[in-house]
Parts: C-alpha cells; structure tokens; sequence
C-alpha cells in the first residue's frame, strides 16, 4: 500500500505539493489525472524516493522510501521522461538491473522477449525509437517483479496493439502477484479501462480519491425534458456543477446517486428524463470546474 | 519491554545494511568510462617508463642509475598539471548523473542510498587511478631492471604521488560538484576555486594600490596561506622543492608535506562533498548552484570579483587619468552588473532587473562604501606615520638619486633622532596627498639641447617596528623642484638635506661591505653617461690614494647626493666616473678566511675636495668631463615645466 500523508514540497517558492494526501490500496490499479502541473510528477519521483519532502509522509508498505533501498527494491518505476546510460541496449540494462534488483527475474525477461520481439535488445536503447523505447523500459520494468509499479505517462508512444499487450500483462501481474500499479496519465479512457481507483490532482492537491465505481456513482448526468421550456428553479442543496439547454432538452451534471437524483427531479414532473453514467473525462472535467478549470466555450 | 525490544536500537536492520555501495554501478562505470582509464595510463606510460626507455644510454656523464633517478623525479613533477586535469574530467564523468533532470531520476529510483552512490563512484575514481599508475609503475620497474638500473624507491613514490594528488584533485572537483547542478558550471567553479584566493589576493593589491596613497604593496600573493589555499601552485611548489640539509641536496625534499596536504585537505573534501550531498535537492539538477545558502555567496562572490576585475580593467584603459574615484565608481558599476550576471545564472533567465534589483544594488553599494571609504581614509592608512619611539629602524629607498654611481642604495637608519627627523619628514610628505597624486609634465630641461630629468623621486619607507612589525609606505611620485629643494622648511630639502648626512651617505656607498676588507686592485675612468672605459688606467699607487680621499671625503661629508638631477648637480658633478676594483676578504662561519672581488664605481665631484687634490697632484684633472660645459649655458635658462 502507497500511503501519502500532507506532503509539501516547494521548488524555488512554487509549492508544487500543497499537503497532498492519498492513499493506493495494495494490488489496486489507481489513476493519477489531473492538469498540467497540478504535481501529478513530482508525487512520482516522491513515491519512487527521488524527491525528499519539505514535510509530511511518503509510505509504502508503512515505511518511508526515500533513502530506504529496501523499499526502493519493491518499486519499479517508468519516468515520463526515460533515461538509460549513453550507449547500454536492452540487454545491458537487464544485466545492470540483475545486479541492482535482487528480485530481477531472468526467466522473465527471457519470456517477455516474444512479447516485445521487435525491440532489438542489442541496440544501444538510445537509438529506438520513442515506442520502442517505451517497450524496452516495460519489458525491463516488468522483469523486476516489483510490488509497486510507477507509471508516468507510461503508454504514451505506444502503437494501439502495444498499449492493449501492455496493460494486459500489467493487470495479469495485478491479478497474480497483487502489484500495486499507480499510474498517471493524461488519457482518461484508457485510464477507465484498466483503474479501479482514481486521484484527481489540483494546485498540488487530491481533490478527490476514490474508486472509480463510487466516483461515478457520486455524479449523474440527468438528461430531462420539463414541462415548461425554462429550468425550473432547483433545491438549494441540489448541487448542479453543469447545465446545458438544447432546444427543449437539458443536461443537468449534478452530485449525487442517480435514484436519489432522479426522485428529487420526478417531484417537477418532466416530460422525459433520463439518468447516464459519466465518463472519466466527463467527471475530471467537473470535478475540476469549481477549481477554476472549466472547459469554457471559447470561440476565435 | 521485551528484551528483544530493548537491544532493537542498536541492531541494524537488513534495510540499513543495504545500499552502501554497489558493485554493479562500479562495474558499470567501468564499462563506461574505460577511455578515460586508457587515456591517462597511455599519458603516464609516456611520462615515465617511455621516457626512461628514450632517454637511456643518451647521456655520456651520468650512470643509467643516476640518469633514470632524474627523469623518475623530473616525471613526478607531472602529478599536479596531469592530477589536476584528469581529477576533473573523472569527477566530470562519474558525477554527470547529477547535472540531468532524467539521470538524478534514474540513478536515484535505484536501491542503493546517496552514500553508497557517492562511495561506489569515488572508488571508481580511486580505481581510475589507482589501476593505471599501478601498471604503469611495473612497466617502469621492467625498464628499469633491463637497464640494470632499478630505482624502486623512486618509483615507488612517482606512484604514491601521481595517485595521491590525482584522487586529492578528484575529490576537490567531486566537491565542487556537489555545488553545482551543471555540467559546464563544474569545471568553471573547479578552476575558479583553484586559484580563487591567489587571484583575490592580486586584485585587492591592485585595489590598495589605486586607492591608497602610499601603498607599499604586499606580499599576499607570495605568503605560504594563499600558496596553501591555491593546491596546483603549492603542489607544483611542494613537489619541485630542493632542499639541503647538512650539506646534502634533496631532491623533491617537499614530496611528504605535498602528500600531507593531499591526504588531508582531499578528506576533507570528501568529508564536505558527502553532507552537501546527503542534503542537496536533486531537483536542483540544470542549476548553476544546488545549495540555498550558497547562492547569494554565488551572487556577491560573481559580483565583488566581476567588480574588482573589469573595474580594473576599464579604469586602466579608459578613466585612469579621472584619478582613483573613477575605479571606484567603474568597479561599483561593475559590481551591480556582476550581481545581475549571477542571478542570470541562478534564475536561468535574463530577465532579472526588475525583480533582483533589490539584491544586486546593495552589491554595488557595499563596494562604493567599501572602496569610497578607503579612498577617503576613513580608515586612516594614507595619513599615518608612526610614533617615533615605537619605531626600532626606518629604511629609506628606491629613490631616484643622483649622481648615478654606487651610492645610490637605500639605508637603513637606526639613531633615533634621525628616524624622528624620518617620521616628521613623513608626516610632511603626507599632508597633502592630492599633490602626491597629481599628473606630472615629468620632465624639466636643465639645457636648451634638452637635457631633460625627472621632476619627481619615488620614495619608499619602511619602518621596522619595536614589537617587530613592519609598516611600509611606497610614494612613486613626491615631486621636487628647485624651488621647494631652495626652501629649507619643504620635505623635499629635508629629504635631501637628510641623505647628505655624512653617515647616510657612506652607509649608501658602503654599507654593502659589511665587516669585509678592502683592498684596491684597480681603477680607471669611464664616462659617466656612455660607462665608456677611459683610454688610460690608473696606476696601482693612485688608485690607492684616490680610494683614501674618497673615503676621507666621505667622512667629511663632502660627497653629495642630489633629489633633482639638476642645475646644482651640473655644476658639482663631472660626466666621469672613477672606477674601482676591489678585493674583499671575509672570514667564514667554518672560520676560513675567503676572497672575493667587487667592483664600484664613484662620480668625481667638485666638493670631494680630497679626491680633486689628488687628481690634480697626478696631473689626471684633464681626463675630467665637465657637465657644466657640455649641458649648462652660460645664461640662465631653466626650465621647471611641472604642471603643479
């Protein structure tokens, strides 16, 4: 289990944490979103035990990571921006991490080599390209057996087929080995198809952390027809983070259980109404509304 | 409580065990970074055992042995320039990992703690050396033993050294690496900090210099401190030292003290380098400067030195004439512009005046103070002189006395009255410092063809203080005219009045002798301005006599020295000087007696009435060249042309 208790952590005066807390249960998927230097990064290299602190906690497995190599055994962790030294191919990395990694499984890295067949492991990793590269850090990364896997990013140069092969053997790990895989990204659908737990990240803080079935649980998007063409004027408590007219129709983005909403709506009698599921993207887009982040209409 | 509970604290956990060192990363670096390896072994290769093998049987006076013991300590001199070169390339190499956002993430991410990283490269480094010397040595003791001229000490040491002072640089760079989060930073901050002390001991000389009347200079920049705090220079120094002790030359006699130094100030670097990197941010990592609290160190330092030295710079080649003000004023300028330049660095941007003024003015202020103070003596350096009775001995030199023969050394003065007579004479001079300072034409014409002299002397003073201090003062220009040497009050004739003084002037003649005896050999005339030899040479018996006037006439005072080369020396001074060739004999400390030759020279003066007396008896008053008849006019036409 990765355990963040209100960190701080300011670069130059920029407090790029702003006593962030959140918690990934052990042998959950959890998805980091948020926008850009809300500090999706600097928690990672954190939590990997690169960045120490200004206070606060950073756990995993309840004990501190940074300058504990224990711990730092049990994380593997694949940076947005990759590095590996200047002229060492795929096999060179894999030897290196042999001697660094107690738990560097050989016969992994032999097996995975099907999987990624077309990285040439002999190539100086420096001279794939950024897919391929992209592959060499997995099949390296995987080859640790880690408890805990750290994603930035992680899919991001990888073709459709690749993306699919890779979450596949992530959540085969998950399912088998219990790994705890965080993972950040800015690609919301694909991050609701593999979490089980989602982070929303803003100004160096978790808005909000919950598993993905109760964060789609707690907002509705209600799609009503009322009797007049006009909104009738809602309960005060009623919180409504978004509403659009077309024509007769609106859509109503509001917090709550879809059945609790649609009873307190039933009382205007509408013509039509209808509860939808949000996505991932629908729910970060209005969580992050009342951060000053709306989608706003702008037209050039 | 358990007893296992107890004893917890002082067990250490599997965890705590982990991480000090990693075997993997030294083998990588290894792989890595072998050129570096090849390319010094190859360097030393060809610094001793090649060189051996060149220079062996080319030398016809010495013996293989002795030829390869000294090109084996020639070779060792080699430690600091290649140490000193090849310490920071491999501090460069092992801790570039630092200077990069992606690598600190990488090398960081691993099991392995700060310590372990910073233990496992600085074995590396050691290794780097260490392997290569190693071979080196044993390639050289192979050469050595085909020639049947085996040096193993010598050897031995060339290889303790070259290692040392190699590691003693590699930790001095590995230290400055700690400080910075850039790779070009790294060798910039490692050469500056080599000679940073030397070079700030040069420019606040220069300062003092421009900025105190008087300033006698110092001798900082050769005082063992700053030799000790710029370690190319005194391991250079440290290595090449000869020394002779009862009689018997050492060569490389410092080789022990250089490695003293080594050993412990390369400790403490990495004693140093260790903390900062125990607690250096490595999101700092592309900073020109990784440590908080060295950052506005960064912004004075860059400031005060840019300051001092393109102030320098722009006041010697364009406001010199604008007196010491304008330094102040230029290196104040360029203080500010220094801070901003820094703060460029630490902000990564060159948009830094509008929110770092605040930080750079004061830079800028503190040194107008500083340099303004001590241009307008708030410190009272330019205006002081020395109570007499704390003085034991004033020396007077470097002063610009005619004539031009032997007696023109400075002296030592020990009676207390005259150093009283020195101190108020002093105290004089220094009244009015601007004329000390101000531009001078530099010449006046005692002739019509242009005979031109020097309207000023330099004076230098040097008092040697009862509780055995010493204070000196350098005056280059104190001017002199015929009318302040006619004024009896004016330091200028005080001054010369003082140097006439019968004892002065024989101290200036002969003080170099000592306690030796002296015997004439031979004498002749030469031209005082050419120093052509006369045709005729004078007879043993009248060198003799002519060297007794002359001292009889330095006992009565009759030789004179002059402040100005002018109307009043023409007329007492010949254009022909009186050589003399001594012998001096001298009893040593083993209580021998020795022999020694000397030679001096004497400018005829009317006024040294015995020697006149003499030379007229031998009839060799014709030989004399009067300066009145070549350069005086019959009418009164000087020149003081001094722009007073």
């Amino acid at each position: 289990m990765i355990e963040v208790q209100a960190v701080f952590k300011s670069f130059d005066g920029f407090k790029a944490l702003d006593g962030l807390t959140m918690t990934v249960p052990t042998g959950a998927i959890y998805g980091l979103v948020g926008p850009n230097g809300a500090g999706k990064s600097t928690i990672l290299r954190h939590i990997t035990g690169v960045y120490q602190q200004d206070s606060g906690l950073v756990l995993v497995d309840g004990q501190t990571v940074y300058e504990n190599p224990a711990v730092k055994e049990k994380i593997a962790d694949i940076p947005d921006e990759l590095y590996y030294f200047g002229s060492a191919s795929t096999r060179d990395m894999a030897r290196f991490y042999k001697g660094v990694y107690p738990r560097f499984d050989e016969k992994r890295y032999e097996t995975l080599r099907e999987v990624f067949r077309t990285v040439d492991e002999k190539r100086p990793i420096r001279r794939l390209s950024k897919g391929m590269q992209k592959q060499a850090a997995f099949w390296l990364a995987l080859c640790l057996r880690p408890e805990v896997l750290v994603l930035d990013e992680p899919v991001d140069g990888l073709d459709p087929v690749m993306r699919r092969q890779v979450w596949s053997l992530l959540m085969s790990d998950v399912a088998q080995d219990g790994t705890t895989v965080l993972v950040s990204s800015h690609n919301l659908r694909e991050l609701e198809d593999v979490c089980d737990h989602v982070g929303i990240l803003s100004h160096g803080k978790v808005l909000v952390e919950r598993s993905l079935s109760d964060l789609q649980e707690n907002l509705v998007k209600m799609q009503v027809v009322f009797q007049t063409r006009d909104l009738p004027e809602l309960p005060e408590d009623m919180e409504v983070l978004n509403v659009q007219q077309v024509g007769r129709i609106h859509t109503l983005i509001v917090r709550g259980k879809a059945d609790e909403v649609t009873n307190r709506l039933a009382v205007y009698s509408p013509i039509l109404m209808d509860a939808l599921p949000l996505t991932l993207e629908e729910i970060f887009i209005y969580e992050l509304g009342g951060e000053d982040y709306a989608v706003r209409d702008i037209v050039l | 409580m358990s007893w296992e509970v107890r004893i917890m604290p002082f067990e250490i956990s599997s965890s705590e065990k982990k991480g000090w060192f990693s075997l993997t990363l030294f083998q990588k670096n290894w792989a890595r970074f072998w050129p570096l390896v090849v390319g010094y072994g190859l360097i030393q290769f060809f610094v001793l055992p090649m060189d051996l093998l060149t220079q062996a049987g080319y030398s016809r006076k010495m013996s293989a042995s002795q030829l390869f013991a000294h090109r084996i300590l020639s070779a060792t001199t080699w430690a600091a320039p290649l140490g000193l070169g090849f310490g920071l390339l491999v501090a460069m190499a092992l801790f570039f990992y630092l200077m990069n956002n992606r690598s600190v993430g990488m090398l960081h991410a691993l099991p392995i703690r700060r310590e372990g990283l910073f233990l496992t490269n600085w074995l590396t480094g050691l290794g780097f050396f260490l392997a290569p010397n190693a071979v080196v040595t044993l390639i050289a003791l192979a050469v050595e033993g085909a020639f049947g001229a085996l040096q193993p000490t010598l050897t031995l040491r060339w290889f303790v050294l070259h290692t040392v002072v190699a590691m003693f640089f590699f930790c001095f760079a590995a230290c400055c690496a700690m400080f910075t989060g850039h790779i070009l930073a790294l060798p910039v901050f490692y050469g500056v900090l080599n000679g940073l002390v030397a070079g700030l001991c040069m420019l606040a000389d220069n300062a003092m210099n421009v900025l105190f009347v008087g300033y006698a200079g110092s001798d900082m920049f050769y005082s063992p401190l700053t030799r000790w705090c710029t370690p190319l220079w005194h391991l250079i120094w440290q290595i090449q030292r000869g020394d002779t002790v009862e009689g018997v030359y050492y060569a490389a006699a410092g080789t022990s003290i250089a490695l003293g130094y080594c050993l412990v100030l390369g400790a403490v670097f990495t004693l140093i380098a260790v903390i900062v990197y125990q607690h250096r941010q490595l999101e700092r990592a592309g900073d020109v400067v990784t440590v908080g609290w060295v950052r506005p160190v960064f912004q004075w330092g860059v400031g005060i030195c840019a300051g001092l030295v393109f102030g320098t710079v722009l006041y010697e080649n364009f406001f010199r004439r604008q007196g010491a003000w304008a330094f102040v004023a230029a290196v104040s300028l360029c203080a500010v512009l220094g801070a901003f330049v820094a703060r460029m660095f630490l902000k990564k941007t060159l948009r830094v005046f509008a929110e770092g003024w605040k930080s750079c003015l004061p830079v800028g202020l503190c040194m107008l103070l500083l340099l303004g103070g001590a241009r307008a003596d708030f410190f009272g350096y330019q205006k002081w002189t020395p109570k007499a009775d704390l003085v034991e001995s004033v020396y007077l030199g470097n002063m610009q006395i005619s004539p031009y023969d032997s007696g023109r050394s400075g002296v030592d003065i020990t009676d207390p009255a005259l150093i009283a007579e020195v101190i108020d004479i002093h105290r004089e001079l220094v009244k009015d410092l601007d004329d000390l300072e101000r531009p001078y034409a530099g010449t006046y014409s005692t002739s019509p063809e242009g005979w031109e002299t020097s309207t000023s002397t330099g004076v230098r003073i040097e008092y040697a203080m009862k509780d055995s201090t010493y204070e000196s003062r350098w005056y280059s220009t104190v001017p002199i005219s015929e009318e302040t040497l006619a004024d009896p009050d004016s330091y200028a004739a005080r001054l010369q009045a003082l140097l006439n003084r019968p004892e002065l002037v024989k101290k200036m003649y002969l003080n170099w002798m000592e306690e030796q005896e002296e015997t004439v050999v031979s004498a002749w005339f030469s031209n005082a301005r050419t120093e052509e030899r006369g045709a005729a040479d004078l007879t043993e018996k009248q060198a003799r006599e002519l060297w007794d006037a002359f001292l009889e006439d330095l006992e009565a005072g009759r030789i004179h020295r002059y402040l100005l080369d002018g109307r009043e020396r023409m007329k007492n001074c010949y254009y022909t000087d009186l050589e003399f060739e001594l012998s001096l004999s001298y009893d040593q400390p083993t209580g021998e007696r020795d022999i020694s030759s000397a030679h001096m020279s004497v400018t005829v003066q009317n006024s040294a009435t015995a020697m006149m007396e003499v030379l007229e008896r031998e009839g060799l008053t014709g030989l004399l060249r009067s300066r009145e008849t070549e350069n005086i006019p019959d009418t009164e036409t000087v020149y003081p042309e001094y722009a007073g």
